[in-house]
């Protein structure tokens, strides 16, 4: 009965369903073309990875499966039955998750060597193909230059109370993981406390950098690419009312995190996949798309610097080891204690 | 009437379909979760603290939904509101746009104009515009059931205890009773389930704090023990609105001829309410659609929209949102049928089940989703299939409950009546039983579609690769973070366009089933209820 109705319903519309449906299947999946299909994890910005694979089609006829919004949870949930032969992150955090779990295979030695040192995993489980720098953005019109502080650690003194907007953001727990690291527990619980007292969260670095352009906080913690791609949309850094700063000395505040690439141990197209990551990585392939990319992001290759925000070693970053950021258990419970951890 | 093996028949697939949408709730207890990793959360501060303002929020918003649904549906159906066809369009827009694509407008467009307020991310101020988008699944159903609302009934009541308020207070809204507590549902449970507005609001509820753990930390663990709360709570909704809507019907006094509703004369405040009642859909999708104009004209316009990519997009969208409503439809069916016509514990029970996969969020649906989908069925695992079966279970409580409102329109004793003069039962069900329900069955189709085209958490995870729908290419717009109403624009208008489409299809369904005056009622009188002659 119950199928006799719905029929009866909806006769009339089946053919135009099935008409749609077929359309939309029949954008799926690589129609069989020439070459291996490289199936592509990714939570980084949708439309730069759509840039990198095509160009790496066009060059090579290697096609692309590409799951956006990837994260190592769907990776564990399919478990055996997963599809993915590589891992390209936004932070470095996912694949840093990956490699603790031995889910990657090294990368090979001549694609890391073509990264600026430092930035790709120590143990040569995935490597660096891009880079974002943590930032401070302000507003002139409610402070001025030189009353900015020195170091992130500044931030603490009374007189930046109310004045300062934060987000609990990856990048934010990253950078609790390295003080925690660097400087230990009791000396980050000390600053975080201060941070919580004198900073306004405004939950994500979009919103901190909104909320500072539109003057509602005077200065915010944020990661650079949100502040230009701004700059970009509205034309120019000069179009906006604030202003970016890196702190003046190697600091915490300077931090650095690498977008990751790595290869599925379980890929069953290991070489096509490397040559990939090599491709990616390298100054004459991936890395020209990077540096000319609107999202802002620092390309990683020795040399080239990004046409809007300019060269990675303008920043006086701090080393870091960021396989470290596979166990942020740390930092996530610190965070989580203090009541500054985000949602 | 129906042999008992057919029923049983019903009554079977209708626990297969509950059993099927329980699924994914079963695969958080696959996963193992004991109560000490549940209790080791609530060692955190900020979880308590969520929990209180997951309630709070969901007590306001569950408030303030149900005057503004109820107040719509009463101002459309039962007062001399003029235009009344154009105000049940216009109050039931809202459905059209997604949650945080209206939450991200309200706040852009408080940042561009007001950037010190910081009303739309205050806890009020949040639940004002959450209300805005929700409260359309509370006057859909209430302008259904103030038809069935018998003015014979209102005249005896009037008779019996006179009084200007009395057919409102005591037949009106008691009669009003599943229809709201069927709406309220829908909207508590959005409301538990919600992450995108929220965070949007600044509001920090369960569902954002599972998400952060899943998102921020990669701490799944977590992320499955806050989802047993929230699911508690969510069980505890669904226990509690089903002892308002296992009440009783009310009575009526001549069924199936019964006469145009009585509507209250607006008189001298006909004005001041025109005005209010244009606020509140204004108020709902003004931000949008100013800040989607905005976008789309501004000079400050980088590059060119690729309409190409749109319409992929649109008939992507388009067909899985068809393909959904279609099946959620057919599924639904066994289980309205077997709780509308046969009450009891069991039906009921099973009709709850349905909604319990709607209440957790949907991040955490579709990674029990990824989960099973690998291991049962891992051909179809990143086809449309799962993607599809993801909307129908995630959306099928929107297709029963709406149902179950058609369904009540059509009686058993009809059915009976049908069968005495010899009607066999198919011929009951395609003659008498269905043409009555028919409204309710394709509200239902249509609610489905339309969430299911606004759907984008668990999109993201199950959409087939290299496959978009006009949720995930807004997303894609907005880098994970912010949405820009430069880039997202094209995507926000097609949205809301594809939205109005079925808007307009459901408003036409509802009001099929009311009759809304043509001439407009004589004026003059006061404002007072005028008693229709008995024609």
């Amino acid at each position: 009965m119950t199928p006799s109705l719905s029929r009866r319903v909806l006769a009339g519309a089946l053919p135009v369903l099935l008409a749609a449906t077929l359309a939309a299947c029949g954008t799926a999946s690589g129609d069989a073309g020439e070459g291996p299909t490289l199936t592509v994890y990714t939570d980084q910005h949708a439309e730069l990875i759509s840039k990198l694979t095509q160009a790496y089609t066009d060059k090579t006829g290697v096609r692309f499966d590409i799951q956006n919004d990837a994260t190592v949870g769907q990776l564990e949930a399919e478990g055996s039955a997963t599809k993915a032969d590589l891992f390209l992150s936004e932070d470095p955090t996912p694949v840093a998750q990956l490699g603790a779990a031995g889910l990657l295979a090294p990368v090979d030695k001549a694609t890391l060597d073509q990264v600026r040192p430092g930035l790709s995993s120590p143990a040569g489980r995935w490597v660096a193909y891009a880079a974002r720098a943590r930032v401070l953005v302000y507003n002139p019109d409610l402070i001025a230059a030189d009353e900015l502080p020195k170091r992130l650690a500044d931030l603490a003194e009374p007189q930046y109370k109310g004045r300062f907007a934060w987000a609990p953001s990856g990048a934010f727990v990253a950078t609790t993981q390295y003080l925690i690291a660097t400087e230990g527990e009791p000396a980050t619980r000390t600053f975080l406390d201060a941070v919580k007292t004198n900073g306004v969260n405004e939950l994500k670095n979009g919103n901190v950098r909104d909320t500072v352009e539109a003057g509602t906080h005077a200065m915010g913690l944020t990661n650079h690419y949100y502040w230009w791609i701004l700059a970009t949309e509205k034309g120019g850094p000069d179009q906006l009312a604030s202003r970016i700063y890196h702190f003046p000395e190697v600091d915490p505040g300077n931090l650095v995190l690498s977008s990751g690439a790595g290869v599925l141990k379980s890929s069953p197209n290991s070489a096509p996949a490397q040559e990939f990551l090599a491709w990616l990585s390298s100054a004459d392939g991936g890395q020209q798309i990077i540096a000319k990319d609107p999202s802002a992001q620092y390309p990683v290759t020795p040399g080239l610097a990004s046409a809007i925000a300019g060269d990675l070693s303008d920043i006086k970053a701090p080393p870091f080891d960021m396989d470290k950021l596979a166990d942020s258990a740390q930092a996530e419970n610190l965070l989580k204690t203090l009541g500054m951890s985000s949602g | 009437m129906r042999r008992p093996a057919g029923r049983t028949a019903i009554a079977l697939a209708a626990v297969a379909v509950a059993a099927v949408s329980l699924l994914p709730v079963a695969y958080l207890f696959l996963t193992g979760i004991s109560l000490g990793d549940v209790v080791a959360q609530f060692a955190y501060p900020a979880t308590a603290d969520a929990l209180a303002q997951t309630i709070g929020l969901t007590l306001l918003i569950a408030a303030l939904s149900l005057v503004l649904g109820v107040g719509a549906a009463l101002l459309v159906v039962r007062t001399s509101l003029p235009a009344p066809r154009l105000f049940t369009v216009l109050f039931t827009l809202p459905l059209a746009v997604p949650g945080f694509v209206s939450a991200y407008a309200a706040f852009s467009a408080q940042l561009t104009y007001a950037p010190r307020l910081g009303l739309v991310t205050s806890f009020g101020g949040a639940a004002v515009v959450m209300s805005l988008t929700l409260y359309p699944y509370v006057f859909l159903p209430s302008v259904v059931a103030l038809r069935d609302v018998d003015p014979a009934l209102e005249e005896i009541a009037t008779c019996l205890r006179p009084g200007r308020w009395t057919p409102l207070l005591r037949v009106v809204l008691p009669a009003l009773r599943p229809a709201m507590a069927a709406g309220l549902l829908i909207v508590v449970l959005h409301v538990l389930a919600e992450y995108g507005a929220m965070v949007q609001l600044g509001r920090s509820t369960l569902t954002t704090k599972i998400m952060a753990e899943m998102l921020d930390y990669g701490d799944y663990q977590s992320a499955r023990s806050l989802s047993l709360v929230l699911m508690v709570l969510s069980a505890a909704v669904l226990l509690g609105t089903r002892v308002l809507t296992g009440r009783g019907r009310s009575g009526d006094v001549a069924r199936g001829a019964s006469r145009p509703p009585r509507r209250i004369r607006l008189g001298r405040l006909r004005f001041p309410v025109l005005v209010i009642a244009s606020a509140v859909p204004l108020a709902a999708v003004g931000p949008t659609v100013f800040m989607t104009v905005r976008g789309l004209t501004g000079s400050a316009r980088g590059t060119a929209v690729d309409w190409g990519q749109v319409g992929a997009a649109l008939s992507t969208t388009l067909g899985y949102a068809a393909v959904a409503a279609l099946v959620a439809t057919t599924v639904a069916a066994p289980v309205a049928w077997w709780v509308t016509r046969r009450p009891s514990p069991a039906s009921q029970l099973t009709e709850r089940a349905v909604w319990l996969a709607h209440a957790i969020p949907a991040a955490i649906l579709a990674l029990a989703l990824v989960y099973l989908a690998t291991r049962l069925v891992p051909g179809l695992y990143k086809t449309w299939v799962v993607l599809v079966a993801a909307y129908v279970i995630l959306f099928l409580p929107l297709a029963v409950a709406s149902q179950r409102v058609g369904l009540d329109a059509t009686r058993q004793a009809y059915d009976d009546v049908a069968a005495s003069l010899g009607a066999p039962p198919l011929r009951t069900l395609l003659r008498v039983t269905l043409p009555l329900a028919l409204p309710g069955f394709l509200t239902g189709a249509l609610l489905v579609a339309l969430d299911a085209s606004k759907e984008l958490t668990t999109t993201l995870m199950l959409v087939p690769f290299n496959a978009d729908t006009l949720s995930t290419r807004l997303w894609a717009t907005t880098n994970g973070e912010s949405l820009d109403f430069t880039a997202a624009a094209p995507y926000a208008g097609m949205l809301v366009l594809l939205g109005a489409l079925p808007v307009y299809f459901l408003v036409r369904a509802t009001l099929r089933q009311v009759q809304l005056p043509h001439p407009p009622p004589p004026p003059r009188v006061p404002a007072r209820i005028v008693v229709n002659s008995p024609s």
